[in-house]
């Protein structure tokens, strides 16, 4: 070790701070294990936690009363709708437990003849939305189907040639002639 | 110094690939991925405890618990309660037992298709492990407990601390409906104040200075230190009274819904690890599960250390973690 190592070694305040603990650590536990192990300690401690929790009390109140003048949701109230959440949450899980019940006992049961049909139970719970299916198959040709409605008048079509005029078989008999008015002289 | 405390807060940590198997609330079951089938036929379901991160068993690459189970062959589930929210500020220990691990467990059925599994717990999670096997034996091949405290009538500073007439617990939970993930980290260091706010850093200045030193691996630990979770209130204040103060589980008190939860319900194989410097879960609160139960097949394993080195650490992976393993393969 160099002359200035030595130096460096004695200076430094780490190696002067772990010497004193060395020398002193076992006389310090024992002091103070001592003095924190008796009953007057334990007595201390708890009225010095009951002061500092009344401390804590005050504090908190007072920002409960702040939070609901200011209409903000405190604290407590967030707790509450957590409160009720883990309520449903066990609640769940005690229907889930009877559930394995019910099907325990089924399944311990041995097969018997077929018994009737017990009544219908409650709805369930709406289940989520599944995926889409596959497309089905094409189904057999249907029977023919009833008469359409009337359809729209159509187009007027062209108009036919006059033809010729058809020989006449029997004629019309002749209406008798009047007789002739005379003639009236002026 | 500086830049290895303050990168810890990206350690990457929990690493070993899982899936989801299982949810409730903010509680999630995992189950890891294996990459061969498994050659046990036994599910193994960890518990974890409520107030610490669950990757504590799957800390980072070679120091994963959940990674050796998975190289010795088993099929390993996780449950990792998540961060309760004020939402939570009713859910109490017996809704965990009685209500997200049987359902939990019926998933890991499902999942397996084995009837029976091997629960572990961890801490609180080895409490809760406990109260489970209790109530229901039929589901619990094997129990097995890492550093579970389940008996209060000696529970060391943490039962002078929360010992009624001292502790505050109602005005606690009527203040905060989740108590703060700071208030038992607190508690936690101040068993041990000097190592916990001045110790880690000196070692951490000793070691800096070590050639091979894996920093990344004191980071990710050290993330994990000071990464607790918030306690749902009623579950805080269920632990403090009914465990702590009135010691219900080892005075055969507690119930559940209704259900008596009795140690000498269980008579599946045991196998219970304590630590024998352990401050959190004294050794006086792990050693009551081997005489109380009614199984025929309990023993126990005692290791040098304290609470978290039972679970990572060079000494858990090389001493614990192949004892566990050859106990799991022969109760398999």
């Amino acid at each position: 070790m160099t002359k200035t190592e030595g130096m460096g070694r004695a200076t430094d305040p780490f190696e002067t701070w772990r010497q004193l603990y060395d020398a002193n650590e076992r006389a310090w536990s024992e002091a103070l294990g001592e003095a924190m192990g008796s009953t007057e300690f334990a007595d201390s401690s708890g009225k010095l936690l009951e002061t500092m929790l009344a401390a804590q009390k005050s504090v908190r109140d007072n920002m409960r009363t702040y939070l609901e003048t200011m209409n903000v949701p405190t604290r407590e109230d967030i707790a509450r709708l957590g409160e009720i959440i883990i309520g449903l949450e066990e609640k769940i899980d005690q229907v889930a437990d009877r559930l394995d019940a019910i099907e325990q006992a089924v399944r311990a049961v041995p097969a018997g003849p077929t018994g009737p049909a017990g009544p219908t139970g409650p709805a369930g719970p709406f289940g989520r939305v599944g995926p889409k299916g596959a497309a089905g198959r094409v189904g057999p040709k249907g029977a023919a189907g009833r008469a359409g409605p009337k359809g729209p008048v159509g187009p007027v079509g062209p108009k036919a040639a006059r033809g010729p005029a058809a020989a006449t078989g029997r004629g019309t008999p002749a209406t008798p002639a009047k007789p002739a008015k005379r003639a009236k002289r002026a | 110094m500086l830049r290895a405390v303050l990168g810890s807060a990206d350690a990457p940590v929990g690493l070993t690939p899982k899936e989801l198997v299982w949810r409730k609330n903010k509680a999630r079951l995992y189950r890891y991925i294996r990459t061969e089938p498994a050659t046990h036929k036994t599910p193994i379901f960890l518990v974890l405890p409520l107030i610490n991160r669950s990757y504590i068993l799957d800390l980072r690459p070679g120091a994963s618990f959940v990674e050796f189970l998975l190289s010795e062959g088993f099929d390993v589930f996780l449950i990792d309660w998540g961060t309760p929210g004020d939402e939570d500020q009713s859910l109490d220990v017996t809704a965990l037992v009685t209500r997200y691990l049987p359902r939990a467990a019926k998933a890991i059925q499902k999942a397996t298709d084995q009837d029976q599994m091997t629960v572990l717990g961890y801490c609180i999670g080895g409490v809760l492990a406990t109260c489970f096997a209790a109530l229901h034996p039929e589901v619990t091949r094997n129990l097995v407990l890492l550093t579970a405290p389940l008996d209060f009538s000696d529970a060391g500073q943490f039962g002078r601390m929360t010992a009624r007439g001292n502790f505050p617990v109602e005005q606690l939970t009527d203040t905060f409906p989740t108590v703060p993930a700071q208030l038992p980290d607190i508690g936690t260091k101040l068993l041990n104040p000097v190592a916990s706010y001045v110790g880690t850093y000196r070692q951490l200045w000793d070691k800096l200075g070590v050639e091979n030193f894996d920093v990344e691996g004191w980071q990710a630990m050290y993330r994990w230190v000071n990464d607790s979770v918030p306690f749902a209130g009623a579950a805080f204040r269920q632990w403090i009274v009914e465990f702590y103060q009135d010691n219900r589980l080892a005075r055969d008190m507690l119930e559940m819904d209704g259900r008596p939860v009795r140690l000498a319900n269980i008579r599946c194989p045991v196998l219970n690890i304590a630590a024998s410097r352990d401050q959190i879960a004294p050794r006086p609160t792990t050693s009551i599960v081997t005489e109380r139960v009614a199984s025929e097949d309990a023993s126990e394993i005692v290791v040098e250390g304290g609470h978290v080195g039972i679970v990572v650490g060079r000494s858990a992976s090389q001493n614990l973690w192949p004892k566990v393993g050859v106990w799991l393969a022969d109760h398999d």
